[in-house]
């Protein structure tokens, strides 16, 4: 994972608690984390099932979540949804995305050859129970999904990368969209 | 859309591209008629640069945007002063975290001096609101800093000057931005200079994208930009940032930002693909960025921003060599006059092509003789340089280290080593033993011409050519497409590399390849890159597949979607041929265009020619008959055309052999020169041997380029000639005459089209002698041709069988598409099948209506910018060589209006009060000392003054000139040539220097105006103000304006009705009671009732419909007073105000017949639109004055009720009929009018405003179109809000009179007076 993601997390205040992927259930409870973070991968989501059950019970536990690049695949598939080899993968530091919540365009980083396989209209019902779920974010070049938000539990996660480096800073507030949605669930202890 | 520019030479004046186009100049006034006239919904500034930005901040001040509820879109004025307004800018940049320079804003000198201290030395001196960094420098001591600075307060029209902190030698940056109404900011380009801080970035070699800086400083560079972008709130569109970066320590300061499109967002377009003015337009009127399509794939949104995977450079082109006096040191005042640009797959590649892209001996890296002494070398470096580059290549080739040339320069290292690379691959070439495909291939990758290698291996360019092709090596076309190939590219924008696979798609269709004109240089700029993209336009709309090749990325010609394919490359030789065999390879090549691309396209001519490329329109050949001095004289001598007495030597012996035998002065220029280079009146053997010493280092006279010696025809009139040659037809495009005597170059002299002064008889001779050359040199397309009339006899000085830098102001100022035809001429169209189409209008530029409107052009000079070592302004003589940079229009429906206002777009305004000096004078007394010159004297009419069968041209010359200068009271051009631009007219030359630099009367008024907001007003005295024209696309171009002929053709109701619409109704009164005269400071004389009378003429022209001079104040000074009244009718004629007298003549009989021919017969001095008459004798005692007037097109008011006291008796009196008098004379006029006028009638009424009507027994409802002249506005009582009340109805004809209360506004308010007072009339009347 990318020192730059810790970084921003640090800065925000975040104890970082790095661990493998291979972590189990259980030792992730004895942590006792206040939040769980999904880190851009490599690697296929179609083939990392006891990582998308390792986030979907996090989530019935109502952990604040938030992923990025593969993190975003994982949380798609925790909610539900597939995912698919794209044909042409997105690469580059000038990605435009659009970004539902503020109604703008970031540039943005990516690195990714896998997406979501998700509407990008409207509210959606979480195929695997979540309640309703919305994608947030999605590229402008060929409308692949960029970016999910669950409205009924708190978790989020984006395709590219708000970490850059390299790449523009567009995308930086996600980090403090991440520590609010943390404190609000959690109280100002985080 | 609504488009303002005076300049005829771009395309966007062409009426295809706006709704409505106006060539007029921008200022205040000309926009506020504009708007008035076009209620446009929205100004946008944000595209015309510095210009349209101070015009619109000039506007909003003057609270004229308010009135007309007109918005500013794009940039809100508090956002553009935020930006240029410096320290306001500074605060903004530090509250966003970002570093400045330290600085200081000065006032005055003490001021500057104490802030100095603090600063230390060098500093940086930086005027306010001035474009180009015009006025900005170092200064390293006090006496410098203090030139400087008081230069600066007096350009600056705020009167300000910014001291700052040196940050000389830092690495410069530039981002450009887009912001559209969501917020949402993309940057499009980031562009890095290869001269460190120092250099004005359009005199820097600038790359793009930045190639020296890691991903986490540009992503500080754009976090910075963005920041500024919101905080300086632009609303929408582009906005261009600068940075600099200490080497030492990364700091990075913020060094300014332009919130508008500037010269580096054109830059930043060719470079990316990413249309940046046409996007920011889109923006600015709501679009977003994410719905706007990206140009290029058509598929992708335009939020994003540019990838690039390719280098480009661009670099500047100077033309110190018009100005030896100049310093040629780079300062942060630009100086360069053009730039090319190139693209390449690497720093090097891109570098070599673009320094081979500005054709200009030495620009290029070389490898001849020995290189010199390192140390010598290492200090020149040190000094940024017109070529400085090639100086570093050169010390780097004599031994010097990378570190050496950055402590000298402060080059990035990284560049220095670039170099470095470029000097090992030339000893690898220079010593392989033999050129394999491996080394020629390294070569052409790092950008090596064929020229060059041949000139390592002491061969000749075209065997390395031949051998490069023996080996297979030829370039590939790549594509600028703006994602670097993630999408696919749908416009051919192509480039060459010695890479793989070429992107150029085959097409089976038939092909014309178009040279452009390279960088834009004096003498070559966008006038030919005009008629470039016409032909494209043609030939496209002609079914050709249009390919264009230019390196320019100024131009239309490289915006990708011109042509159907563009090459963006060099116009050399070797370029060229590669792209006619990279196009070759598909579809059927039909040739190439070189006419239309100035002397750079028409020097490959040849060698195309040579290589088996079929050449469009005239031939090599033919062009070479029209250049060589023996084959065009044998041309001339088998039209019967005579040329000055001539010759040419190719050494100074053989000159002035040539010189005393045809007798001084003579002109000389060396052969195949463009623009005059070189070109000048020598006057004596040892002027000429001065000359040969100063030409000698260019080498433009030698055996095969010898000199031109020509007679200088002294005192004549130089005429120039555009027009078409199909084989057998003559088509004349247009005929111009210099306004300028013979003797300056064309390009910098000024012109008007129709010539105003030749008559048919010289029409018809021009013409006919136009076609004698055009067949005798085989002409197919453009031909330019210059002739002289001196004593009536006409020379032929030369002819070029090329587009000319006049074409599009002729196509501009007649309608004719001269490019366009010329191209399907060149292609096999012939003028009659043009004719047939429509392409061309049936009569042709020798052929003018009388009635059509005047164009002027007027040059723009560059020598403000120049400055000697001294610090001097550089000599800012005119001569036979060209110095002009570009050029405006002013187009109207007379003479002296189109010429005032190609003065006021060029240099901003005439200059007012006496400093007259005639422009056309004797040669002996032309050094006298300017004295005071004769106040305003008669101006004369058109109608006497030539456009008629036979007219004499010089007595007419003299007369037009001579009423153009005294009736504007001006002295506004440089100098004409005197003997030699030597020591011996020191003098007189400061003198022209001083002038040029700018009036500080003048000045000091401008900066008011910026500052009180009454500038317009104070601005627009002795301006014209006459009408904007509009050329329409839906109309056609010529225009039809009122006929100058003093001939009334429209009955004077329908011509009052038709001014009211334009004008409003006020009716100025023009009353020189004496003691008026004494508030005006005016003597109560004749001569003083003179002055005030058009004084007032000129104030009220454009703004109110009809003057009413009053006799009785004038014909109380006798018949001096009458010659006065004469002068004033006059000046009123030259105008389209019309002119109602009033002296309310009354009598019976022949007496009241012979009233009616002084006033109205057609040769009367004292004929007027209207004259006011008395009719109690019964209106039949008028009925001889009223028939003059009505034949003549003329009008009469009939006084029927008047406000005094003792008139009420007579008026109310009972007629036997049982009406008053008064109602009497109202029915007689009513009767009179009705059976004959259409529309307002031509007798009209004189009716008190302050008159009871009702007690009269007038009905008002009746009265309606019936024109009724109301006295009695302001000093006597009614109100403006009154006119309806009073009138009702008939209110739409009510000539509301006014005099006192405008005229006691004085001399310097009256304009602004008449002004309000015509919006208070036309908003009561609303």
């Amino acid at each position: 994972m990318k020192t730059s993601t810790l970084r921003y997390l640090a800065q925000r205040g975040f104890d970082v608690i790095v661990v493998p992927q291979s972590i189990s259930a259980d030792e992730l409870r004895a942590i006792g984390a206040d939040a769980l973070f999904y880190s851009n991968g490599p690697g296929d989501p179609a083939a990392s099932d006891a990582q998308v059950e390792l986030l979907q019970g996090a989530l019935r536990e109502g952990t604040p979540f938030f992923g990025i690049c593969f993190g975003n695949q994982l949380l798609g598939r925790a909610l539900g949804f597939g995912t698919y080899k794209l044909p042409f993968g997105h690469r580059g530091i000038n990605q435009p995305v659009w970004d539902k919540t503020t109604g703008t365009v970031e540039i943005t980083s990516q690195n990714h050859g896998f997406a979501v396989d998700a509407p990008v209209d409207g509210v959606l019902d979480s195929p695997a129970g979540f309640g309703r779920v919305e994608v947030s974010h999605f590229s402008l070049n060929d409308n692949v999904v960029e970016g999910l938000r669950a409205l009924d539990i708190p978790a989020f996660s984006v395709q590219y990368h708000p970490e850059a480096a390299a790449g523009p800073h567009d995308s930086k507030h996600l980090f403090d969209r991440f520590r609010e949605l943390v404190i609000s669930r959690n109280g100002a202890s985080a | 859309m609504i488009l303002v520019n005076p300049n005829p030479a771009t395309i966007m004046t062409d009426p295809d591209f706006a709704d409505a186009t106006y060539i007029e100049p921008i200022t205040s006034e000309v926009l506020e008629s504009i708007i008035v006239k076009e209620r446009p919904d929205a100004v946008l500034p944000t595209l015309g640069g510095q210009t349209a930005l101070n015009a619109a901040i000039a506007l909003d001040e003057a609270g004229i945007l308010a009135k007309h509820g007109v918005e500013l879109i794009g940039a809100k004025v508090e956002a553009i002063q935020r930006g240029e307004d410096r320290q306001m800018f500074k605060e903004l940049v530090i509250e966003s975290g970002a570093d400045v320079a330290r600085s200081h804003i000065a006032h005055h000198l003490d001021e500057a001096l104490a802030f100095a201290d603090d600063l230390g030395y060098p500093l940086v001196v930086r005027p306010s609101f001035t474009m180009g960094g015009l006025g900005s420098g170092f200064a390293h001591t006090p006496e410098e800093l203090l030139r400087m600075v008081g230069d600066g307060l007096h350009s600056s029209p705020t009167s300000e000057v910014l001291l700052e902190e040196s940050i000389t030698g830092w690495k410069e940056y530039e981002l450009e931005l887009m912001r559209d109404t969501a917020d949402n900011t993309v940057v499009i380009c980031s562009i890095e200079n290869f001269d460190p801080v120092g250099v004005h970035t359009g005199d820097s070699i600038t790359v793009a994208p930045a190639l020296t800086l890691t991903d986490r400083e540009y992503q500080k560079l754009r976090d910075i930009g963005i920041d500024i972008i919101r905080r300086v709130g632009v609303d929408t569109g582009g906005c261009n940032i600068q940075f600099a970066i200490d080497p030492a320590d990364g700091r990075i300061i913020v060094i300014e930002m332009n919130p508008r499109v500037s010269r580096s967002s054109a830059l930043a377009s060719k470079a990316t693909g990413f249309p940046i003015a046409k996007i920011a337009a889109k923006l600015a009127i709501g679009y977003r960025l994410d719905e706007i399509k990206n140009d290029i794939t058509k598929v992708t949104p335009a939020s994003f921003e540019p990838t690039l995977d390719y280098v480009v450079v661009k670099v500047p082109r100077f033309a110190f060599e018009k100005f030896p006096a100049a310093d040629t040191t780079l300062t942060t005042t630009m100086k360069s006059v053009g730039e090319a640009m190139a693209i390449g797959r690497n720093f090097t590649q891109a570098l070599q092509k673009s320094l081979r892209s500005l054709e200009k001996r030495g620009s290029s890296f070389h490898w001849e003789g020995r290189p010199g002494d390192v140390d010598e070398l290492l200090a020149l470096s040190a000094i940024p340089t017109d070529g400085r580059i090639v100086t570093v290549q050169q010390a780097l080739r004599a031994g010097a280290t990378a570190e050496q040339v950055f402590e000298a320069t402060k080059i990035d290292p990284w560049y220095i080593d670039q170099i470095v690379l470029i000097n090992e691959v030339a000893d690898t070439v220079k010593n392989a033993d033999e050129l394999s495909f491996e080394i020629m291939q390294e070569a052409k990758d790092h950008g090596f011409s064929d020229a060059q290698i041949a000139q390592l291996r002491g061969r000749l360019e075209h065997d390395i050519r031949d051998h490069r092709h023996y080996l297979g090596l030829r370039p590939v076309y790549k594509t600028v497409d703006t994602c670097a190939g993630e999408f696919p590219a749908q416009t051919p924008y192509h480039y060459s590399s010695y890479d793989f696979e070429t992107e150029v798609a085959p097409s089976d269709r038939r092909k014309v390849i178009i040279l452009g004109s390279g960088p834009n240089r004096i003498g070559q700029g966008v006038e030919f890159d005009y008629s470039c993209v016409h032909a494209s336009f043609a030939l496209s709309d002609a079914g050709f597949e249009t390919i264009m090749i230019n390196c320019n990325p100024e131009t239309v010609s490289t915006d990708y979607d011109t042509s159907d394919r563009l090459y963006f490359e060099p116009l050399t030789l070797e370029d060229v041929l590669e792209v006619v065999h990279a196009e070759s390879a598909s579809g059927e090549l039909v040739g190439v265009v070189v006419q239309l691309g100035g002397q750079t396209a028409l020097g490959l001519a040849k060698g195309l020619e040579a290589a088996g490329v079929p050449i469009l329109g005239t031939t090599p050949d033919a062009i070479d008959s029209a250049e060589e001095r023996g084959l065009f004289s044998k041309i001339l001598e088998q039209g019967g055309l005579l040329a000055p007495r001539n010759g040419t030597g190719t050494d100074y012996a053989s000159a002035v052999a040539v010189a005393e035998e045809i007798g001084y002065p003579v002109l000389v220029r060396p052969s195949y020169v463009l623009g005059g280079r070189g070109m000048e009146i020598v006057y004596s053997s040892e002027l000429l041997a001065d000359y040969f010493d100063r030409v000698r280092d260019q080498a433009i006279i030698g055996p095969g380029q010898p000199l031109l010696v020509d007679r200088f025809l002294d005192d004549a009139v130089e005429i120039d000639v555009d027009a078409l040659y199909d084989g057998t037809e003559l088509y004349v495009g247009g005929i111009m005459e210099h306004i300028e005597e013979a003797g300056i170059h064309s390009g910098d002299s000024s012109c008007t089209l129709p010539p105003v002064s030749l008559g048919k008889g010289e029409i018809d001779r021009v013409r006919e002698a136009t076609l004698a050359i055009a067949e005798g040199i085989g002409v197919r397309g453009l031909l330019n041709v210059q002739f002289a009339i001196a004593a009536g006899v006409l020379y032929v000085l030369e002819a070029n069988p090329r587009a000319s830098r006049t074409v599009p102001f002729v196509s501009k100022a007649l309608g004719i598409p001269l490019a366009k035809a010329a191209s399907r001429i060149m292609v096999g169209a012939t003028v009659r099948d043009l004719v047939a189409e429509g392409l061309l209008p049936e009569l042709d530029g020798s052929d003018v209506p009388l009635d059509s409107p005047i164009s002027v052009k007027e040059a723009v000079l560059p020598f403000k910018r120049f400055r000697t070592k001294e610090g001097q302004v550089v000599d800012s003589v005119l001569s036979p060589e060209m110095r002009s940079t570009g050029e405006v229009m002013g187009i109207d429906r007379d003479f002296p209006r189109a010429f005032a206002k190609s003065q006021t777009a060029a240099y901003g305004g005439l200059p007012l009060g006496r400093g007259l000096r005639e422009r056309r004078r004797p040669r002996q007394a032309r050094y006298r000392p300017a004295g005071p010159a004769p106040p305003a004297t008669r101006l004369r009419d058109h109608r006497d003054l030539g456009n008629r069968d036979g007219a004499d041209p010089q007595r007419h010359h003299d007369q037009d000139r001579r009423q153009v200068l005294r009736g504007r009271r001006i002295r506004r051009r440089p100098d004409q040539p005197r003997r030699g631009r030597h020591r011996d007219q020191h003098s007189v030359r400061v003198v022209g220097s001083c002038r040029r630099v700018r009036d500080p009367c003048r000045d000091r008024r401008r900066r008011q105006g910026a500052v009180h907001h009454d500038g317009a007003a104070r601005r627009g005295r002795g301006v014209d103000r006459g009408h904007p024209h509009r050329l329409r696309r839906d109309e056609p171009t010529r225009l039809c304006a009122r006929a100058r002929s003093e001939a009334v053709t429209a009955a004077f109701g329908t011509r009052l009705e038709a001014a009211f619409s334009r004008y409003g109704q006020l009716c100025v009164g023009i009353d020189p009671h004496p003691y008026l005269l004494g508030e005006w400071g005016l003597p109560a004389t004749a001569a003083g009732a003179r002055d005030f009378g058009l004084r007032v003429v000129e104030a009220a022209t454009g703004h109110a419909p009809i003057v009413k001079p009053q006799v009785a104040f004038y014909e109380r000074y006798g018949s001096a007073g009458f010659a006065a009244l004469e002068d004033v009718l006059a000046a009123a004629r030259e105008t389209d105000l019309l002119v109602l007298g009033d002296a309310k003549r009354g009598d019976i009989g022949t007496t009241m017949d012979s009233y009616g021919d002084a006033w109205f017969s057609d040769d009367s001095p004292l004929r007027v639109d209207a004259a006011t008459a008395v009719a109690y004798q019964g209106l039949g005692a008028d009925a001889g004055f009223i028939a003059t007037a009505r034949a003549a097109g003329r009008g009469v008011f009939v006084l029927a009720a008047t406000s005094n006291r003792e008139a009420r008796l007579t008026q109310t009196a009972i007629l036997q009929t049982g009406s008053t008098v008064a109602a009497g004379i109202v029915e007689g006029v009513l009767a009179d009018n009705s059976p004959s006028d259409q529309g307002m009638g031509s007798v009209g009424l004189v009716l008190g405003a302050t008159v009871d009507l009702a007690d009269h027994g007038i009905d008002v409802g009746t009265l309606r179109s019936t024109p009724i002249l109301a006295p009695g506005f302001g000093a006597q009582g009614a109100q403006f809000s009154d006119i309806r009340r009073l009138f009702g109805a008939a209110s739409g004809s009510v000539l509301v009179s006014a005099s006192r209360s405008i005229l006691s506004a004085g001399p310097s308010g009256v304009a602004e007076s008449i002004r309000r007072a015509s919006g208070e009339v036309t908003a009561c009347l609303a």
